[in-house]
């Protein structure tokens, strides 16, 4: 099969519902005030939702506890819409550029690096811990 | 009244994950290589976008209201940090490389440039 690129309907639902949940909680982890250079909400939105992620995309690539179609609901709802709406690069942009607008160099790459940096290391434990959940999966339905 | 904010600041978050289905869908239709275009085009635009609003906030010529429901809401939901570092994780892990430092290095650039030009478009 070639890639879905059909839009549906229900899926567009899904991602929706997924979306407003995950902007409730970055809108609620905005309200931590950020400490000079390092803006705490975003940060920990954007780990929370990277690590999240991570895991969930892994796990599904490799369990077969779901049938297809409940993997597609699970993936568009809790990864696309939830972590995609828990995760925001605009306004990490936008907090970067303001910092280097505002003079403050030095602060705007080391909020950068910290976010690529401890982010990299959560989508990568995300994704060895979810697939390493699969696999554990298998060998105790194999047996 | 800021209860009817939060409210609504949900559901523009709900309308720009959405729209990211809807554009992520038909990019991927059309682009078969191993970058990840569709995720970072999606993130240029939030970028541009939420530049343009930052300048309109700045002047300052946008209420705190709409400033928040567009810059957190919309466009928050819209962009996605989670899905790139991803998308450049799974590459790593699937050895391509160049695809990993490509993705990571594009995404530390692009977006930022993005909103300076928004900024000084509508500053």
């Amino acid at each position: 099969m070639t890639r879905q690129h059909i839009i549906r309907f229900d899926l567009v639902c899904v991602v929706f519902l997924g979306g407003c949940l995950g902007t409730a909680l970055r809108y609620a982890l905005s309200l931590i005030p950020a400490h000079g250079w390092f803006h705490a909400g975003t940060f920990a939105a954007n780990m929370i939702a990277c690590f999240c992620y991570a895991a969930l995309s892994a796990w599904l690539g490799g369990t077969g506890r779901l049938a297809a179609r409940a993997k597609e609901y699970v993936n568009r709802g809790f990864g696309m819409g939830m972590c995609g709406g828990l995760s925001t690069m605009s306004t990490l942009a936008v907090e970067e550029f303001m910092l280097l607008h505002g003079g403050d160099a030095a602060g705007g790459v080391a909020y950068c690096f910290a976010t690529f940096a401890v982010g990299f290391a959560l989508a990568y434990a995300g994704a060895a811990a979810g697939a390493r959940l699969a696999s554990a999966e298998q060998r105790g339905e194999d047996r | 009244m800021s209860a009817i904010v939060a409210v609504l600041v949900c559901l523009c978050g709900g309308l720009g994950a959405s729209a990211r289905y809807i554009f992520d869908s038909y990019i991927k239709a059309i682009w078969h290589k191993a970058f990840p275009m569709s995720t970072f085009v999606i993130n240029v635009v939030a970028g541009l976008l939420a530049g343009m609003v930052a300048g309109c906030y700045a002047r300052p010529a946008m209420s705190d209201q709409t400033h928040l429901l567009l810059a957190t809401g919309l466009l928050g939901g819209f962009s996605t940090f989670s899905t790139m570092m991803n998308e450049s994780v799974s590459a790593l892990r699937a050895g391509k490389i160049a695809v990993f430092a490509g993705c990571m290095a594009a995404s530390v650039v692009a977006p930022v440039a993005a909103v300076a030009l928004g900024y000084l478009i509508a500053a």
